[in-house]
């Protein structure tokens, strides 16, 4: 067992079993890369039920929610609840089953990036993991714009940020009605997507992108056509825009399309999501050196998030210094799962959601658009380490007993694993204790 | 790799003065236990030989997370331009809970209301931190680092503040929530807590987990803070069902429940004196309503906390100060969703007994368009560094150059405010 092997299951993967690992330690690159050119979207993801699997579908079926009597908001609240329960599930068996755990983390780097969240915005229950397969998992590696621009006009990402609701001042709407700008997501766009907060911008910046979106909003119940994203024209601010120096001239849609095109293109931004994607797999404070080469790659492939996750695998920091990262709840959570090789069947998924709800990480529960902290500080204090403690402990005590804890130690997290941790999982008082210890270790928090 | 047999006689010897004494073969397990006790308690309880007395006086910072709309939550019905200004988020001069000509507070604000008649409760209007851009994230770190800008410290203000009280007491600060907000963060001691809906671990594993987190600093600190919280905090939560408490503490009343536990907590004689508590959802770009509506309910939240952690706190509520605190404001006038946006100045809340109360203290700055800050925001008058040094200067007593120094570096031109507290 190589170091370069934890380091592909762990810096780049969701953990790995025993047997995954001997796999893995035989090309631990080829490993990573293969992951990249042979990535398809999994089928795990869209196993629903209901058959509501389309944000179009769901919202379609949902109907006019303003016309509703007590029983079939009920209903709807409760059809709500059992779609985000089902996304919920299938997303966690697949990052505990997939053989391209690498993908996996870049869906959920993502997805945090581009966060939604059904926090104060009960709507977005039945539609934030269709978002997340809609307008993330398809471009992870596609174009940076691309992705982009399905956010923005994903209905869910309207309707978190408010921008459906935004309406152009002197747009034939606005002049009608005592109606107007909603900055939200003009502001989060420029701040958390595409330049940050530092990207060189100002608050006529966030201004003239919130007219030149007005109008990305979703269709209503009672107009003809497809549910969903709609362009309308009369909420539009008319006329032309400058932003960032730059003048878009009236085009409806496709001004805003142009506009958000050339922000993901924006220096600022290739430095932004450098910065982001180094800081999750290399370490809180990203090497500056390692910012640039990513960087580097964002710039001259135009934003190509193929030839980026193929610079994040050559990236020497990463394999150099494992253990730099603490893991979030969640992957945590995952990890555990596969050490223990669970299968489609061996996972109590109720039990799974609940944990990930204890340990504050479930999934589109974001506290803020700026999506979950990508550090230490955040994730590491007393309380949060006591919970995964006792959550460690009991799960040591449920799983089906899976052999000599040294030896699964040994195999996993043996190559950097500190001799205090693999002395003490060895004396441990009973095998499940030191199941429990291993899954407590520091070389298992960390990555 | 291969196990090294020198740790093992090493931990022998660390057993021996427990283990001498006990008689025939000692079992691997009680020997474990045996020397897990002794290495473990001295790093649990560095504290033990603490001599200074503790402070009685109790801080409680309140982040209010997300941006409160000042002028909704005190409005300044008596402005001739707030009517006009606010236009459908105005709240008639009836509905408000008047304290003032000028100024009256939200009308679900009874807890808080009756605080302030009581003469426990300040509202210091028009104030904000020295950051003016309107990014929430840079605006949340300015305001717990006590900063001028974003990032220009790495530890939080209280975390100074531990240090500037008594240091060696990793009893003193605690966040009641599930993580540790950045105000706190930093080189000094400070614990964390929230209900586990968690089993209870036996000691046998605790006492493994200490010995296996040693050589990493970072997870060997906080697992030690959290087993000296747990034995602090084990008699206060007897007859506690910790379940309950754990759901209760995730539903939307969770801030009220936090509050109370807070209040539990903070009245023991050894309990923590410097606590924060968390409230989010203040962040209303659409429909944040008036009289009733999502903000009113934020507020109600805010102002049942605020009664619970009264309540639970009894008798040292009279030696208490809360400071209920955001980011920034809010625009002033309502944007185009009958919601309002990032804005600058607005106002933050003193309660306890500790508060000169009943007062609105400001520079009102006004509300005619001339007067807004870049004709849209309530114009800050009073650096919000200004109240929590005067805050922590009646409190302990820090003085203005130790606060210049040690807890607000930079904040020279933030002038202490004077009798804030009654001292």
């Amino acid at each position: 067992m190589t170091k370069d092997a934890y380091i592909a299951a762990n810096r780049f993967g969701l953990g790995a079993s025993a047997s995954e690992m001997k796999i893995i330690d035989r090309a631990p690159k080829d490993w990573l890369r293969k992951q990249v050119s042979q990535s398809t979207l999994s089928s795990e993801l869209s196993n629903i039920s209901s058959g509501l699997k389309s944000t179009v579908d769901i919202i379609t079926a949902s109907g006019d929610l303003r016309n509703l009597d007590n029983d079939a908001k009920k209903k709807l609240v409760k059809q709500s609840r059992d779609i985000y329960l089902q996304e919920m599930q299938n997303r966690v068996t697949n990052a505990v089953v997939t053989d391209a755990p690498f993908v996996e983390r870049l869906a959920l780097f993502w997805s945090n990036h581009f966060t939604v969240s059904i926090r104060g915005k009960p709507f977005l229950t039945s539609i934030a993991g269709s978002y997340e397969r809609e307008a993330i998992r398809p471009h992870i590696f596609g174009k940076f714009s691309d992705m982009l621009l399905a956010v923005v006009q994903h209905p869910s990402m309207l309707t978190y940020l408010d921008n459906k609701s935004s309406v152009g001042p002197t747009s034939k709407l606005g002049q009608r009605r005592d109606k107007g700008l909603n900055e939200n997501l003009a502001r989060e766009i420029l701040e958390l997507h595409t330049l940050g907060v530092n990207g060189g911008y100002t608050q006529d910046d966030v201004i003239s992108l919130a007219k030149i979106i007005t109008g990305w909003t979703i269709k209503p119940p009672k107009m003809p056509g497809e549910a969903g994203f709609w362009y309308f024209s009369r909420m539009h601010e008319p006329g032309a825009h400058r932003l960032l120096g730059k003048s878009y001239s009236e085009k409806g849609q496709k001004q805003g399309i142009e506009a958000l095109t050339d922000l993901a293109h924006h220096p600022s931004t290739a430095r932004f999501i450098a910065t982001k994607l180094v800081r999750h797999f290399v370490s809180d404070d990203p090497p500056a050196q390692a910012v640039k080469a990513i960087e580097r790659v964002f710039i001259q492939s135009g934003g190509d998030l193929k030839a980026v996750s193929l610079a994040l695998i050559e990236l020497p920091q990463i394999w150099q210094r494992p253990l730099t990262k603490f893991k979030t709840p969640y992957e945590f959570v995952i990890s555990s799962l596969r050490l223990f090789d669970a299968g489609n069947n061996d996972v109590d998924l109720d039990k799974i959601i609940k944990s990930l709800t204890l340990l504050d990480h479930a999934p589109y529960t974001a506290l803020s658009p700026a999506g979950w902290d990508d550090s230490e500080d955040a994730w590491l204090s007393p309380n949060a380490l006591m919970n995964r403690v006792e959550w460690c402990h009991a799960v040591a005590q449920s799983v089906a007993y899976p052999g000599n804890p040294l030896e699964l130690a040994q195999n996993t997290i043996g190559p950097v694993a500190n001799a205090d941790t693999l002395l003490w999982i060895s004396r441990a008082p009973s095998g499940r204790d030191g199941v429990g210890l291993l899954l407590a270790s520091p070389a298992f928090q960390r990555r | 790799m291969a196990m090294k047999e020198e740790d093992i006689m090493n931990d022998a010897k660390a057993g021996e003065g427990i283990t001498e004494c006990c008689e025939g073969n000692l079992s691997r397990r009680r020997f474990i236990q045996g020397s897990m006790i002794l290495a473990t308690s001295s790093l649990i309880f560095p504290g033990l030989a603490m001599a200074k007395a503790r402070t009685d006086k109790r801080l409680v910072v309140v982040i209010l997370r997300g941006g409160m709309d000042g002028l909704a939550a005190v409005v300044p019905f008596g402005d001739k331009s707030y009517a006009a200004l606010r236009g459908d988020l105005a709240l008639s001069p009836d509905s408000v809970r008047r304290i003032s000509e000028m100024f009256g507070l939200h009308p679900v604000f009874e807890n808080m209301h009756d605080m302030y008649q009581k003469g426990e409760l300040s509202v210091v209007h028009a104030t904000a931190t020295p950051y003016r851009q309107r990014s929430h994230f840079d605006a949340q770190n300015v305001l717990e680092l006590g900063s001028k800008a974003p990032n220009d410290f790495k530890d939080g203000w209280m975390n100074r503040l531990v240090r500037a009280i008594d240091n060696r007491d990793n009893k003193l600060a605690l966040a009641i929530g599930q993580t540790k907000p950045l105000i706190l963060r930093g080189d000094s001691p400070s614990g964390s807590w929230a209900p586990s809906a968690l089993p209870d671990t036996g000691d046998d594993f605790m006492e493994l987990v200490a010995r296996v987190y040693q050589n990493d600093p970072a997870m060997k600190r906080n697992f030690n803070d959290a087993l000296m919280i747990q034995d602090q905090t084990s008699h206060m939560m007897e007859g506690e069902n910790d379940k309950k408490l754990a759901r209760q503490s995730r539903s939307g009343q969770g801030f009220v429940t936090m509050a109370g536990i807070a209040g539990k907590w903070l009245s023991e004689p050894d309990g923590p004196r410097l606590a924060t508590l968390e409230l989010g959802g203040w962040d209303t770009h659409a429909q944040q309503g008036t009289e009733g509506g999502r903000l009113a309910n934020n507020l109600s939240l805010l102002d049942k906390g605020m009664g619970a952690l009264k309540e639970s706190m009894g008798a040292a509520w009279d030696k208490t100060v809360v400071i209920a605190m955001t980011e920034f404001g809010r625009t002033a006038k309502p944007n185009g969703d009958r919601g309002t946006d990032h804005g600058t100045a607005g106002a933050v809340f003193l309660a306890g007994g500790m508060v000169k109360g009943g007062r609105v203290i400001c520079e009102w700055p006004g509300l005619k368009e001339g007067d807004l800050y870049q004709g849209r925001d309530l114009n800050p008058t009073i650096d919000l560094r200004s109240i929590t040094k005067g805050v922590l200067n009646d409190l302990y007593g820090l003085s203005p150059s130790t606060l210049n120094s040690d807890i607000y570096p930079g904040s020279e031109t933030a002038r202490s405010m004077t009798g804030l507290l009654r001292i």
